[in-house]
Order: C-alpha cells, then sequence, then structure tokens
C-alpha cells in the first residue's frame, strides 16, 4: 500500500476550503438571527477542532463526514431559535442542548472509525472472488499455451 | 551416388526416346569444345546421316544460331536438326545431358585432331571445292547475321565419300572462338584469353579459313607446339602467314588468296568479295604489315625490348607489379611523346590513365593491376581487357565465367568480379573511346552486372552475372552435376526426385541454385534472402522452404510433388512442435496431415500460411507471458488479508463513512420537514 502517506495539499486543503465557508454561513445567518448564528457556531465546536486539530491521510473527507453529522444534530436544537429567540441564553447554558448538538459529531467520529473495518470486509470478500477468477484465467492460459508459458514443463497450478 | 546429388529422371525423355545414342560409337573428329560426338539413330525419321553432340554443362551455347540454323539450314554448313534432354549411359554412370542431334556428313575429315590430312585432299581440291564450299558457307552464314568463329581443317568435312563437296563443323555448341587453337585466330583477337575471345566481325571468320587452308595445303597441324608469346611474337614480327607457315610460303595463286585471307590488318584481309575477284582471276595481292602499332623506338621492360605497342601491352600485363613499378619509375609523358609518332598526351588522358597518382598504402595491390590494365588499354585500345594475368573480352565475357566455375578457380572468378566495377570499366571505355567505338557499347551492356557481382548476397554474386550472362546454361550446382537443369521446371523436379535422400533446404541454401533461380525469376529475390535470413532458426527456415516450394509448384504448374510434400511436411515437424500454442499446433498439424495425402504442397501456401502462424504464434505466447505476469502479480496482491490500517481500506472506509453520513442526514431532514 504505497499510497498510504497522504499529499500535504490534500492534508492542508480541508482547512481553507471547510472552515472559511462555514464562518461565511454563519456571518450571513446574523444578518437574520445572531443567536442561532451564536449557537451554530458553538454547537460545530467538534468540526472545528478536527479541521484544525486533524492530522494524517483523507482529512478533508473525515471532516466532511463529520461535519455532515455535527450540521444533523445542530439543525434541530436551534430551529426552535427561529420563532423564540429570547430563548438563546436559556438554551446556550444549557448542558442538554449543547450535548445533543456535539452527538452528531460523535456519530460522525463513530462512522469513521467503522468505515474502514467493514471496508476492510467487504474488500476481503471480494477478493477472494476475484482471485478465484484469475486463478481460472491462469489455468486456461496454461493449458492453452503449455507449460513454457510458466517458464518450463511445469504442471498448471489447481 | 552422393545422397546430396539428384539422381536423373527413371524414365526417357521424348527426345531420349526418338533418339538412341550410342555411346559406344565415338565420333570424335564431330566433337568440339561444346561437347562430345556420338552416332546415334533416329527410330522416327530414318533418313540421312545425322551425329548426336552430347553437351558439356559448363559450355555456354550460341542458341540464336541454333535456332536459325535448325530453322533454315545453310548449304555446307553441320545444320541442327533437334535439340532435347537425354539420359545417356558414360563411363562414370549415367547422365541426363542436353544433346543436339546434327546432319552428319558422310565423308571423311579433310584433317584428323592428330594432324593427318586427308589422302584425298589435294592442291586442286583445295584451291577448288574446299574454297568454293567453305565460301559458300561463310557467306550464306553471314547473310543469315552469324560468323562462325570455330573453323579450323580438322572440322572440314567432305559432303560424301569419293564426294569434292565440303562441309565446315557447326558453330551453335559454344562461343565464338571458344578454346579455339591461338594459332588460327585472327591477330586482332589472339591476345585474348581463349575463353573470351571477342565476338569481331566476319573478317575473323576469313582469317580462320584462310589459317585452314594454309594447314590444309602444308598438310600438318601448324597450330599444335606452339607457344602463345612466342608465337605472338613472331606473328607481331613477321606477319601471321610466314608465322603459321614457319617461312614455307605457298606459291601462286593459292599463296595469294591465303595470304590475303590471313592478312592481319583488317583494311587488307579479303572478304567474299575478294574471294571471288580472286577466283575470276583478279589478283589481288596485299602487304601484311602492321605498322601503326609500331612504336617509334624500342622500350626496354623485364630484360626484354619492345617495338610493338600489343607485345608491351601483354608483357607489363603479365607482370603487372613490376608493370606498374615500370609505369611509375619513368616519366610516362616524355615516354609517349617519344615513342608514339600521332600520339598526344594531355592532361584529361594522364588523369585517365592514373600514371601520376601515388600508390597509397590500402588496395595497393588492386591499383596497381588497374594501373597496369589502363596503360595496357591506352597501349592496345582494340585488344582485350587485360587485368591480373587474364586477358577478357568484354563483349564475350560469358564463356569465361563459365568456364571459371566449371574448374572451380575461385580467383579467377574474384578477379573477374573485381574487374565488374563500373567507375573502372568507364576508365577502360574513356581511354579506348577513339581507337574503338564499339568498347562503350560492350561497358553498358555488362555495367548492369556490376551491382550483381559485388553482391554477397544468397540468389546474388558472381553466380547471379554467370546465369545472366549465359541465359542458356544449365544449373552448374555440384549437386546437379548429373542432370541438365535448363529451367526452373526442371529444377523442380530434380528436387523431387532428390527429395527423399537429400536436405531440400541445403540445396536451396546452394549459391548456384538460388542465382539459378533468381534468373529464371527475378521475384524470388526477396525469397531467398528470406531463406538466408532465417538460417539460424531450424523452424522458420523448414516453414519458409515448404512455403517456397509450395508457390513454386502453383506458379509452374508441376502437379503433384509427393517426395518433395512428405519430406518438407516431416521437416516441419520441428515447425509445428514450436507452435506455443495448442488449438494452433493441433489444427496445423492435421491440415499438414491433409496436404501429405494429397501431395500438393501449394495448398500450404494456399490453406495456411505457416510463417505467418508461427509470427502470429510467437507474439500471442509474448502476450500470454504478460498477461500472466500481471496475473501472477494481482493473485499475490489479492492473496494477502486486507486490515482496516491498509490503504484502501481506509480510503473506502472513509469514503463509504461519508456516503452513510450524507445519506442518512438527508433522509433525517426529509423526514423532520415532512
Amino acid at each position: 500500500m504505497n499510497k498510504k502517506a497522504n499529499t500535504p495539499d490534500q492534508a492542508n486543503a480541508a482547512q481553507p476550503r471547510f472552515v472559511p465557508f462555514i464562518l461565511i454561513a454563519a456571518l450571513g445567518l446574523a444578518f437574520f438571527s445572531w443567536q442561532i448564528a451564536v449557537f451554530t457556531l458553538v454547537g460545530l465546536l467538534p468540526t472545528f477542532v478536527f479541521a484544525y486539530t486533524g492530522v494524517g491521510p483523507w482529512k478533508f473527507e473525515k471532516a466532511q463526514c463529520l461535519a455532515i453529522c455535527n450540521i444533523a444534530s445542530v439543525v434541530p436544537v436551534v430551529l426552535p431559535l427561529w420563532t423564540s429567540p429570547d430563548r438563546f441564553e436559556m438554551m446556550i447554558t444549557d448542558p442538554i442542548s449543547i450535548a445533543i448538538a456535539f452527538v452528531g459529531a460523535g456519530v460522525g467520529y463513530a462512522l469513521l472509525f467503522i468505515g474502514p473495518i467493514v471496508a476492510a470486509i467487504v474488500l476481503q470478500g471480494l477478493s477472494k472472488e476475484r482471485l478465484s477468477r484469475l486463478t481460472k484465467q491462469r489455468k486456461d492460459l496454461i493449458d492453452q499455451w503449455g507449460g513454457e508459458l510458466i517458464g518450463g514443463t511445469a504442471t498448471p497450478e489447481k | 551416388m552422393s545422397a546430396d546429388v539428384a539422381p536423373i529422371p527413371s524414365s526417357q525423355s521424348l527426345f531420349g526416346d526418338r533418339y538412341d545414342i550410342d555411346v559406344a560409337a565415338r565420333l570424335p573428329e564431330f566433337d568440339t569444345p561444346g561437347g562430345e560426338a556420338y552416332a546415334v539413330v533416329d527410330k522416327e525419321r530414318e533418313d540421312g546421316l545425322i551425329y548426336a553432340l552430347v553437351h558439356y554443362p559448363g559450355v555456354p551455347i550460341r542458341n540464336d544460331v541454333y535456332k536459325a540454323l535448325k530453322s533454315k539450314p545453310i548449304a555446307n554448313i553441320i545444320c541442327p536438326r533437334d535439340r532435347g534432354v537425354s539420359n545417356i549411359s558414360l563411363v562414370g554412370g549415367a547422365v541426363q545431358r542436353l544433346v543436339t542431334i546434327f546432319e552428319r556428313p558422310a565423308g571423311a575429315v579433310l584433317m584428323t585432331h592428330e594432324g593427318v590430312k586427308n589422302e584425298a585432299v589435294n592442291a586442286i581440291k583445295i584451291r577448288g571445292p574446299v574454297t568454293v564450299s567453305a565460301l559458300k558457307a561463310l557467306a550464306a552464314l553471314h547473310k543469315a547475321g552469324f560468323s562462325h568463329r570455330s573453323l579450323r581443317p580438322t572440322a572440314m568435312y567432305f559432303a560424301k565419300p569419293g564426294s569434292d563437296d565440303v562441309f565446315i563443323g557447326e558453330c551453335c555448341s559454344c562461343p565464338p572462338s571458344f578454346m579455339h587453337p591461338q594459332a588460327l585466330e585472327p591477330i586482332e583477337s589472339c591476345f585474348a584469353d581463349d575463353t573470351s575471345r571477342p565476338k569481331t566481325n566476319h573478317a575473323g571468320d576469313f582469317y580462320q579459313l584462310g589459317a585452314a587452308l594454309l594447314c590444309l595445303q602444308l598438310g600438318g597441324p601448324l597450330w599444335d607446339g606452339r607457344d602463345p608469346a612466342t608465337f605472338t611474337t613472331a606473328r607481331v614480327n613477321q606477319g601471321s602467314f610466314w608465322a603459321l607457315g614457319g617461312g614455307q610460303d605457298v606459291p601462286g595463286a593459292m599463296g595469294n588468296l591465303i595470304k590475303g585471307m590471313m592478312a592481319d590488318d583488317l583494311g587488307e584481309r579479303w572478304v567474299a568479295e575478294d574471294i571471288l575477284d580472286w577466283f575470276e582471276g583478279v589478283v589481288k595481292t596485299k602487304r601484311t604489315t602492321m605498322k601503326a602499332w609500331t612504336m617509334n623506338r624500342p622500350t626496354r621492360f623485364n630484360g626484354a625490348s619492345y617495338i610493338d605497342r600489343r607485345l608491351l601491352a601483354d608483357a607489363i600485363s603479365e607482370n603487372a607489379e613490376e608493370g606498374a613499378k615500370f609505369i611509375r619509375e619513368m616519366n610516362f609523358t616524355s615516354w609517349v611523346q617519344m615513342s608514339f609518332r600521332d600520339e598526344i598526351l594531355d592532361d584529361k588522358d594522364e588523369e585517365l590513365l592514373g600514371v601520376n597518382k601515388g600508390a597509397g598504402l590500402s588496395g595497393a595491390r588492386m591499383e596497381e593491376s588497374r594501373l597496369v590494365s589502363r596503360v595496357s588499354m591506352f597501349l592496345h585500345p582494340q585488344g582485350p581487357v587485360r587485368y591480373r594475368r587474364l586477358s577478357l573480352s568484354l563483349d564475350n565475357l560469358g564463356g569465361a565465367i563459365a568456364d571459371a566455375f566449371v574448374y572451380e578457380d575461385r580467383d579467377k572468378v574474384a578477379v573477374i568480379a573485381e574487374l565488374l566495377d563500373p567507375a573502372f570499366l568507364g576508365n577502360l571505355a574513356e581511354i579506348s573511346a577513339g581507337s574503338n567505338p564499339e568498347i562503350s557499347s560492350q561497358v553498358t551492356a555488362i555495367r548492369k552486372y556490376c551491382d550483381l557481382a559485388k553482391s554477397k548476397i544468397l540468389g546474388r554474386g558472381m553466380e547471379r552475372v554467370l546465369y545472366e550472362i549465359n541465359p542458356t546454361l544449365p544449373c552448374l550446382s555440384s549437386k546437379f552435376k548429373n542432370g541438365w537443369i535448363g529451367s526452373l521446371e526442371q529444377m523442380m523436379r530434380a528436387l523431387e526426385r532428390m527429395a527423399s535422400s537429400s536436405n531440400i533446404g541445403s540445396v536451396l541454401l546452394d549459391r548456384h541454385v538460388a542465382a539459378f533461380m533468381c534468373k529464371h525469376n527475378p521475384g524470388l529475390e526477396r525469397d531467398f534472402q528470406q531463406l538466408s535470413a532465417s538460417k539460424g532458426d531450424n523452424a522458420k527456415f523448414n516453414a519458409l522452404v515448404a512455403e517456397f516450394i509450395g508457390k513454386q509448384q502453383k506458379r509452374l504448374r508441376l502437379g503433384n510433388l509427393p517426395q518433395l510434400t512428405s519430406k518438407l511436411i516431416d521437416s516441419l515437424k520441428p515447425t509445428v512442435k514450436a507452435l506455443k500454442n495448442k488449438k494452433s499446433r493441433d489444427r496445423v498439424q492435421s491440415q499438414l496431415d491433409k496436404l501429405r495425402k494429397g501431395g500438393d504442397l501449394s495448398k500450404l501456401s494456399n490453406e495456411m500460411n505457416l510463417t505467418k502462424i508461427t509470427a502470429d504464434d510467437a507474439r500471442e505466447f509474448s502476450k500470454a507471458r504478460g498477461l500472466l505476469a500481471k496475473i501472477d502479480k494481482e493473485r499475490v496482491r489479492l492473496s494477502k488479508p486486507i486490515l482496516p490500517t491498509d490503504y484502501e481500506a481506509i480510503e473506502k472506509g472513509i469514503k463509504g463513512a461519508r456516503a452513510v453520513a450524507f445519506v442518512g442526514v438527508a433522509a433525517l431532514m426529509v423526514y423532520w420537514f415532512m
């Protein structure tokens, strides 16, 4: 697996493309409701933390996964603020509301942890199938061209 | 019989069936340098006497003369009646030879080869019927556009016993003056080797007739025991008549006739009109001196003094090394001015002769020989090309080349090949163009052979020049020494006969065989080059040989060739075995088995191109090897367990997780907003 190391471009690409976009979106939202904008920024803190501290390959994809899950858990919490902005103080100080907003990020982290495991299991299965196909193809080739194909008079591998 | 020599056909040809040659009854008086004569019986036509001339394979024949005399016989000359290939049992075994059937005069020969004169020959007969008959024959032959050039007293015959009418011998079994005694040759052509005398004009025939009459008149073999060099000097100094007669004069009118015909100066030599005048009693005494060739003062070379340019040319060319030294050491221009009254040597001439060029280190021997050759040509412009002890006439090289090959004289072949250099020949032509205008056309005619001569490629080389210059010559390969291979069809039949005992591939690689076949079909050059190039690859070579034979079988419409087919299909076993693809191998083998039964190898090239199949097989095999390597590499990769920490698993896992997150969130959103 010689492609293990991500290139520097890929590693750094997440931060400039991802974080400013969320910040601009939050600023735009502040024109309509500063309370929603502030709570959203607070709720998305796990994503920001990952964006600034995350390392290793596939950082952008990981951040995307985390952000999607994080946003999914923030949206239901901030929606009531649209109709009742005065509840902002109560909600920003309520640990339950903050925890709910952070749950999505936790799910995102879990998906990122399980993903490679599941992928490894699936790929292993696919490899076995492809291996048996290749073995058959190899045997056909040797049958057709003789043992000389493998550098001698060896019998074809079963 | 050696396994590598093609056996002769088991059955006699139609020609052989018709003419029953009695090999026990030799007729040496009808022998020529081109063949041996035997008694023969024509089973279909018993009128008139005939004899069979069994041709030597290495002597070119004069086909145009044969055809002309066969279709329109000439009186007083032995004319051919028929020609064909026949099986003959000679001493040493049965052979197949070209045989020409000639009308045979019933009378005796005028002089035997030993020089014994027929008792019936006397001065009156020589002066009368002998001269008249020979003159009639020559006049008719000249009128037909040919010269005889083989006229000698040992080849003149009485028409019938007791008859005075005389026949002269045939002239179509060998090139002009081929192996003719030098003493009986006119002086203008006696400087050339006896295998390459110039064709000259009809005047040469009158000289030969004069010399023959002199022999008959003096009653002995005047040509016998003459040292060529000494005799040529004597001819130059005394004139040919006096030299050949050994100082004996022939008095009276007969003497005038013979002297006239033996005049060394072509302008003074008697021709048909002069002889007719002589018959009518008009005496035309002519001088036989040749002042044109005499130098102003003698030149000393190699201890001898020379006054005649032709003799000096001969002397320096006989010893090229000394000759070159002699030319370089003297002041050539001054020597020319002092020695030749009418000769002016300008800068261009000097440049052409190259007498002032340095000897150089590389190719010094060749340059010396060429220098001597150029100067010899300058001294004797109407003479032969003298090069490295050879004296060759450019208009009649065929006999010399054939002779060199027959006697396997590789040195002579190499010298002729060296001579066939267009630049050098052009040089010689320019040197002698002023005095010998014909040389330019002769050089042009042989220039086309120069490229062939230099080539080492199979199907070209001097062997090809041999067959190009002698189109009627049979294949001189030692593999066909018992047979007479005059055409591609005969060649293929001979290959069929020798297939069971010989390796056909090695026969095709014989330079004579290749050159002969290419001469008869120049399109085969490419095939022979392919055969030569694949010598090292047995499988490919055998396939090419089989395809080659198949193509010829089809092109020449030879019918079935069972021996060749069987042998060549056997030889293809390694080729078929070498096919890697099992299916191709089985398919080709079954097709070959079918062909073997049919005996038609031409289908090999029609229905299956074995060379292409072999090439395709090799290419496909190479591809299969590449594919197998890829498969093996992939199998190794796939055999390893895949862990969640593997790059691919991480990549697919993270992308999968992102997709799941996206789909999940989208579903949740839809759910909420509904």
